[in-house]
C-alpha cells in the first residue's frame, strides 16, 4: 500500500511549481556561481591555481546556507498547500490507505525532491565548468574531480534530514501556507546564529547542514548521527500525532 | 431484520465543550436512499465525518457493513465512497489524474475510471484540467470519485451545494439510479426537505444535534397533520373570536389556521353568526416541509 500511496503522491506534483522548484532552485545558485566564477577568472589565469575547488565552494556554501533552507521550506508548504488548498484531506484520509502512508509517503516525496535538486545543482555546476573552460582554455580545472563535491553534497543531505522532517510536520500540521513559510523562515534566520554558538550549533536542527560544510565546525560523525536519529525520531512522533489527528 | 449499511448507537461529539452531536442512534438499511435532514449547524456533517473515521466520537459506537471501523478501517473505507462538502479535487491535475489517485490506493481497474466517468456524464472531459470546470462538472467529478472500485455505501453531504437548478436535477436523477442499477446504498445530507423527498425512501431529521424522526418516507407522510384553513373578512376579530371559544386557532399570512379539522360546522357557524364573511373553509394537510420545520423548530429555505 505504501508504494502506492507514493505513486500518486508523485502523480500530484505534476504540473506544479514544486517540481519547476527543483530544477530553478539549484540554478540560480549554479548561475550566480557562474558569474562570480567567470568575473574572477583573469585572477586564476594569471596565477595559473586551480579554479575547481573555488567552484564547489561558491556552489555549496550559498546552497547550504541560503537556498536550500528556502527550498525546503517552500517545497514541504507548496505540497501541504495541495491538500489544504481544496480541503482535500477529508476525502484523502477517507480513502482505505494507513494514515501512516500517506504521511511518510509525503516525506519521502520531499526528500526526494532535495536529493534531486542536489543531483540538479552538481550536474550544472559541472556543466558551468565546462562552459567556463571552453570560454577560458586556459584556466587550471585539476580534472574537476567529483570526490571534493559529492562529499560535502551527501553530508549536506543527511545533515538536512532533521530540519526536513520537522518543517514537513508543521506544513502538515496547521493549514495555513502562512504559518509553514513564517515557521521556515524564522529557524533559517536563527540558524544563521546558531551556528556560531559551539554549544548550541552542532544541535539546532537548521544548523546542521551548514556544520557539515563550514571548515572548523563539529565534528561531522556527530552531526550525521544526531541528524538521522532525530530525523527518524522526529519522523515517528509527527506520523503518530497525523494518525491520531481529526479532521474537522 | 434488514441487513444495516450503517449502525450508530447513541453517538456523541462536542467541541469546545459544545455538544455538537447528541446521542445519535442511525439505522441505515443495505439498499436504501437514506436522507440525512437538519438545518445548518444541526451536526450533519460531523456525524457525516465521524462515520467516515475523521472524527472520533466521544460516545457511542458506530459500525458499517456490521464491522467495527477501529478494527476494519481499511475494509469498510474501501467499501465507503464519500462526498463531504465540495468535492475534494486537485485543480492542476485532469479529470482523469484525479480519479487515478483514488483508483490505485483501491487497487482498481484502469477501465473503471472510464466506468465512473460514463455514469456522471463526463467522459468528454476526461484529459480537461479540473480548473476549467464548471462548478456542477466538479460536483459531478466529486461523485465519480465516490463512485470508483467497488462501493457498496455513498456517504455524501450536501451533494447538491452550489449546483444551479439543472445541476441538482442531474445530481438527483443520479443519486436515483445508484441503489437501482447499481446496488450502492446512499446515505445523503441535506438541510432542504423538498430535494430529498424525491430521491429518498428513508429520512432521518436532527436537530440541535438530536435526532427528532428516523423512519421510511411514507412513515413521515403519517405525521402531516389535516387542519383547517380559513379565509375570512376580519382575520384578526375571527383569530380572537376562535380562540375565545376555546379553538386552536393562529394567523398565517393574512388567513386563519386551526387545527380542531372535526369542528369545521362549528367554526363556521359561529363566524357566521358573529357577521364575519367567510370566503373560503377546508381541510388541508401540512406539507412534509411544515412537518420538517415543527420537528427542528428552525429556519429552512
Amino acid at each position: 500500500m505504501f508504494l502506492r500511496v507514493l505513486s500518486t503522491e508523485y502523480l500530484k506534483l505534476k504540473r506544479t511549481l514544486a517540481l519547476w522548484m527543483i530544477l530553478v532552485s539549484p540554478l540560480v545558485v549554479v548561475l550566480l556561481q557562474f558569474i562570480v566564477s567567470y568575473k574572477r577568472s583573469g585572477v586564476f589565469l594569471k596565477d595559473g591555481k586551480d579554479i575547481w575547488q573555488m567552484i564547489v565552494t561558491q556552489t555549496v556554501e550559498p546552497w547550504t546556507i541560503l537556498l536550500m533552507p528556502l527550498f525546503i521550506t517552500l517545497e514541504t508548504s507548496l505540497l501541504a498547500g495541495l491538500e489544504n488548498a481544496d480541503k482535500n484531506w477529508k476525502s484523502l484520509l477517507a480513502l482505505p490507505a494507513p494514515r501512516w502512508t500517506i504521511y511518510m509517503s509525503k516525506l519521502a516525496v520531499t526528500i526526494t525532491m532535495l536529493l534531486a535538486a542536489h543531483v540538479v545543482l552538481v550536474a550544472a555546476t559541472f556543466a558551468s565548468a565546462v562552459l567556463l573552460k571552453q570560454i577560458f582554455p586556459g584556466l587550471h580545472f585539476g580534472g574537476m574531480p567529483l570526490h571534493p563535491f559529492a562529499v560535502p553534497m551527501v553530508k549536506v543531505s543527511v545533515a538536512a534530514l532533521l530540519g526536513v522532517t520537522i518543517q514537513h510536520w508543521v506544513s502538515l500540521r496547521w493549514q495555513s501556507y502562512t504559518a509553514a513559510m513564517a515557521f521556515g523562515m524564522s529557524v533559517m534566520v536563527i540558524s544563521v546564529f546558531a551556528v556560531q554558538s559551539p554549544a548550541i550549533g552542532p544541535w539546532f536542527p537548521w544548523s546542521l547542514p551548514m556544520h557539515a560544510v563550514l571548515k572548523g565546525a563539529a565534528g561531522h560523525n556527530q552531526i550525521t548521527l544526531w541528524s538521522l536519529a532525530g530525523a527518524t525520531l522526529a519522523a515517528l512522533a509527527g506520523c503518530w500525532e497525523f494518525t491520531k489527528r481529526e479532521i474537522i | 431484520m434488514p441487513e444495516l449499511a450503517i449502525s450508530t448507537t447513541a453517538i456523541s461529539k462536542t467541541f469546545d465543550g459544545k455538544p455538537a452531536v447528541r446521542g445519535v442512534s442511525l439505522r441505515v438499511e443495505t439498499g436504501s436512499v437514506y436522507a440525512f435532514l437538519g438545518p445548518n449547524g444541526a451536526g450533519k456533517s460531523t456525524t457525516i465525518r465521524m462515520l467516515l473515521g475523521l472524527l472520533r466520537p466521544d460516545q457511542g459506537d458506530i459500525t458499517l457493513f456490521g464491522l467495527d471501523p477501529r478494527q476494519h478501517r481499511g475494509e469498510i473505507l474501501a467499501r465507503t465512497g464519500s462526498l463531504v462538502e465540495s468535492p475534494s479535487l486537485y485543480a492542476h491535475l485532469t479529470a482523469r489524474e484525479n480519479l487515478e489517485i483514488p483508483r490505485r490506493i483501491l487497487d482498481a481497474s484502469r477501465s473503471d475510471i472510464d466506468r465512473v466517468l460514463k455514469i456522471v456524464g463526463l467522459e468528454n472531459a476526461r484529459e480537461s484540467l479540473v480548473k476549467t470546470f464548471s462548478l456542477g462538472m466538479k460536483q459531478r467529478l466529486g461523485l465519480a470519485l465516490a463512485l470508483l472500485g467497488n462501493r457498496q455505501l455513498l456517504i455524501l453531504d450536501e451533494p447538491t451545494n452550489g449546483l444551479d437548478p439543472a445541476g441538482i436535477l442531474e445530481m438527483r436523477s443520479l443519486i436515483r439510479q445508484l441503489p437501482t442499477e447499481h446496488g450502492i446504498t446512499v446515505f445523503l445530507s441535506s438541510h432542504l426537505l423538498t430535494e430529498v423527498e424525491q430521491v429518498a425512501t428513508h429520512v432521518g431529521m436532527l436537530s440541535q444535534g438530536e435526532m427528532v424522526f428516523q423512519g421510511t418516507v411514507s412513515e413521515l407522510e403519517q405525521m402531516r397533520r389535516p387542519f383547517l384553513r380559513i379565509v375570512v373578512s376580519e382575520p384578526e376579530s375571527a383569530c380572537a373570536l376562535l380562540t375565545a371559544k376555546g379553538w386552536e386557532v393562529r394567523a398565517v399570512d393574512g388567513h386563519l389556521v386551526a387545527s380542531d379539522v372535526k369542528a369545521v360546522a362549528a367554526i363556521n357557524r359561529t363566524l357566521v353568526q358573529a357577521g364575519i364573511d367567510v370566503h373560503h373553509l377546508a381541510t388541508e394537510s401540512a406539507s412534509l416541509e411544515e412537518v420538517f420545520l415543527r420537528m427542528t423548530r428552525a429556519e429552512v429555505r
